[in-house]
């Protein structure tokens, strides 16, 4: 093994990390097991001349994403960590950065395989096949520490609604919410922006392009004390998520199913590890990867303080649909059915917001991949 | 070698890449071979020495480092692997500005039977930056490119002479800021963008500006006939290579360590390779140069931007009056670089030819030390393909 040369471009953060003074605003979709086998395969579960040691598949009982956005005032290296490791003294690689970042989380199973291909030991880890940062640190981190297939973007944060948006969801003709008409201090609306191609035409320049428009009216919102969650019965805790009829079924498939996403939904710390394929091209044949791994990190999320539950007609999401990200787009929501020409909108069975602190650490490949 | 993964959304680029309509202003500048020493023994000269089959030195023989500054209107990735639907060809274009300073290395072999054969001079990229954050990944995680992302300013001023006339080009102006920080290993500040560089020259010559030192090598550019003259020249180059069916060697055959942690024990590498990138100039037009004392370039040498300074210059043996140093007072200085040449062009540039040389470490050969067929000489090589056995 060599050591790893530092120079002025490194990047350590996310090897062992410490996200700080953070919050999330999310909602989840429902998607299909389908589509997310189908990543799964291309993905995570590569022909190659060493036989797989593990196998991933989306989980039944629980075919959902998450669409969210997490904004971090601090996220750097964990500072003990930095001196067991030794860093180089000539060059100082410690990052501090201030990050928002937006992303589809969906949860899927990691199996072991037996010699007998029989499959055992399924555990809960989240691949993320679209995931925006707004910071190049960040960005060059998750691809290169984490292997996420991530991209740069800018994401605006809003305190107030732009009409703009108000209008398209009120144009689609299934949200029928009077929650619109009245803004309060507590509305956060934000605005993803990516470089895309718009359409896949050769004289078609890249240029940053409006994809995701997401708000959260907080006119109704309910807070939270997750200090009193384990007080509430379980009608209390269905009662909350009383607005769709979708909700009490999520919440029974995730208490059954998926433990740490019951506790996120009851604003209580849950683990969310991670899954990534880290591969980089030959230059020699780019066709070709010159490594390809599966890395897989355990990531913390604390809920620190205030957890709001947005009801349905409070939460408007729309998408705007670009060559670029279309296929992906199109696949974790088919039931979108995209428009190239109008924003399409999405309508969540609720919405969430809470302040977190996170922690990522115990990153390692556990499957290299020859050929 | 497994297969690439990728979707519409994938980030890393393919190779080949076509970049017409290249502006290029380029300064070339002193520089001790300290640090260039330094830079292949930290970066290129990695492990045993009795196992590894060559050695990157200095060049004593041209002490000059070069900088660039590049503003590619039109960046294409012409990839038409019918594999990926649709291919990279097909999708559109991109623009990007590029700052990097590169200097030459000679590599050669260390044994009897390939000291010669594996003969090449190669540049050494120690500092580039671009503003276009799908070209920072595609040159990091193909090439080994130490690319950043910083705000990159580049504006041609133009105006009148005093005594009127149609309007000329009076100068050129660059600033870079960088992410980064005020003081190194400050675990409270959080990263931002802070100035790194200015480029000020005056207007080309034959121009307005002050003569150049009768010392200097712009004397033998101080008229426009002489720009003429060289700019025939670089035709003559791409007539000639293509004559000679490409085997002329690349003067610009680029070399990087290519490296990635292992994520689970961070100080070690879980991928390090030697790997080349040639890009190839061709249709070199509207050669312009500057008089160098008409030209300022300034770098900071602050907080963390020391780690890039402190890569290409040694303030101990400063032998050159061509590189200041300005103490600012506050623990920072400001590099002053007086540069021994200063000129711009317009060119295009494709990128098809980039490969591994020498694999340190790899998942399919942990104890690294495997070379690839891609050591051997530019000059030899063409020969090499001819007469080899198939």
């Amino acid at each position: 093994m060599y050591d790893y040369r530092d120079t002025y471009a490194s990047t350590s953060l996310y090897v062992d990390h410490n996200n700080e003074k953070g919050f999330i605003y999310g909602v989840f979709v429902a998607t299909f097991v389908e589509e997310i086998d189908a990543y799964c395969d291309k993905c995570l579960n590569i022909r190659s001349l060493n036989p797989n040691k593990y196998f991933y598949r989306a989980i039944r009982t629980f075919p959902y994403a998450m669409l969210a956005t997490s904004w971090y005032d601090l996220s750097s290296e964990h500072a003990e960590l930095r001196q067991q490791y030794g860093e180089n003294e000539e060059i100082d690689t410690s990052d501090t950065v201030k990050i928002g970042q937006a992303y589809i989380g969906i949860p899927v199973h990691r199996f072991e395989v037996t010699s007998d291909n029989i499959l055992i030991n399924p555990i809960v880890e989240w691949v993320y096949p679209f995931l925006v940062v707004n910071n190049t640190t960040t960005l060059f981190s998750y691809r290169e520490n984490l292997g996420l297939d991530s991209m740069c973007g800018d994401i605006k944060m809003l305190n107030n609604i732009p009409e703009s948006f108000i209008n398209i969801i009120k144009n689609d003709s299934v949200h029928n919410s009077n929650t619109l008409e009245n803004p309060s201090s507590n509305d956060q609306y934000f605005e993803l922006s990516l470089p895309m191609w718009k359409e896949f035409l050769p004289q078609t320049p890249l240029k940053s392009e409006s994809l995701v428009e997401m708000a959260f009216w907080g006119g109704e919102r309910i807070e939270i004390d997750p200090s009193k969650i384990d007080s509430y019965s379980d009608d209390e805790i269905r009662a909350i998520f009383k607005w769709s009829p979708d909700i009490p079924n999520m919440i029974e498939q995730a208490k059954n199913n998926l433990p740490e996403i019951y506790k996120l939904l009851c604003g209580k710390p849950a683990s969310f590890p991670m899954v990534g394929l880290k591969q980089f091209r030959d230059p020699g044949n780019t066709s070709r990867a010159t490594f390809q791994a599966i890395v897989v990190a355990d990531s913390v999320l604390s809920p620190v303080d205030r957890y709001w539950i947005y009801p349905a007609g409070s939460v408007g999401v729309s998408f705007s649909v670009g060559a670029m990200i279309d296929d992906l787009l199109s696949t974790f929501m088919r039931g979108m059915q995209l428009s190239k020409k109008t924003p399409t909108v999405l309508h969540p069975s609720f919405g969430f917001s809470m302040e977190i602190a996170s922690k990522i650490n115990n990153v390692k490949a556990i499957q290299i991949f020859h050929d | 070698m497994p297969e690439f993964v990728q979707t519409s959304a994938t980030q890393e680029l393919p190779t080949p890449f076509h970049f017409p309509g290249v502006k290029a202003w380029v300064f070339m500048f002193e520089i001790s071979m300290g640090p260039v020493k330094r830079y292949c023994d930290t970066y290129l000269n990695l492990g045993d020495p009795r196992r590894r089959p060559f050695v990157y030195r200095p060049m004593p023989l041209y002490p000059y480092a070069t900088m660039m500054v590049l503003e590619y209107p039109i960046m294409v990735s012409a990839d038409r692997n019918p594999a990926v639907d649709p291919t990279f060809a097909a999708r559109g274009f991109m623009s990007q500005k590029e700052v990097l300073i590169d200097f030459p290395v000679l590599r050669h072999g260390t044994r009897l039977d390939n000291f010669l054969s594996d003969v090449s001079l190669e540049f050494a990229v120690p500092f580039i930056v671009v503003d276009n954050a799908t070209s920072a990944i595609s040159g990091r995680e193909i090439i080994g490119f130490q690319k950043i992302v910083g705000q990159i300013d580049i504006e041609t001023i133009v105006g009148k002479s005093a005594l009127g006339g149609a309007l000329h080009e009076t100068g050129f102006t660059t600033s870079v800021n960088l992410p980064g920080y005020d003081s190194a290993g400050s675990e409270n500040e959080l990263e931002h963008l802070v100035r790194f560089m200015d480029i000020k020259t005056g207007p080309p010559v034959p121009g307005v500006g002050a003569s150049p030192n009768s010392g200097s090598i712009m004397t033998l550019f101080d008229t426009g006939l002489a720009a003429k003259t060289f700019e025939g020249a670089a035709g003559l180059y791409d007539l000639v290579n293509k004559l000679a069916c490409g085997t002329l060697p690349n003067l610009q055959q680029m070399v990087a360590l290519k490296q990635f942690r292992d994520p689970s024990s961070p100080k070690s590498a879980i991928y390090q390779a030697i790997t080349t990138a040639s890009p190839r100039y061709y249709n070199v037009r509207d050669i312009k140069y500057y008089n160098e004392n008409d030209v300022y370039i300034c770098l900071r040498d602050k907080g963390s931007l020391s780690d890039i300074t402190k890569a290409l210059f040694d303030r101990d043996s400063i032998h050159s009056k061509n590189v200041q140093w300005l103490d600012q007072g506050d623990g920072s200085n400001k590099i002053v670089i007086k540069p021994a040449l200063a000129c711009s062009f317009t060119s295009e540039i494709d990128y098809d030819e980039q490969s591994i040389l020498y694999t340190y470490v790899s998942p399919d050969d942990p104890r690294g030390g495997r070379p690839t067929g891609n050591m051997i000489s530019p000059w030899l090589k063409p020969w090499m393909g001819f007469w080899a056995r198939r």
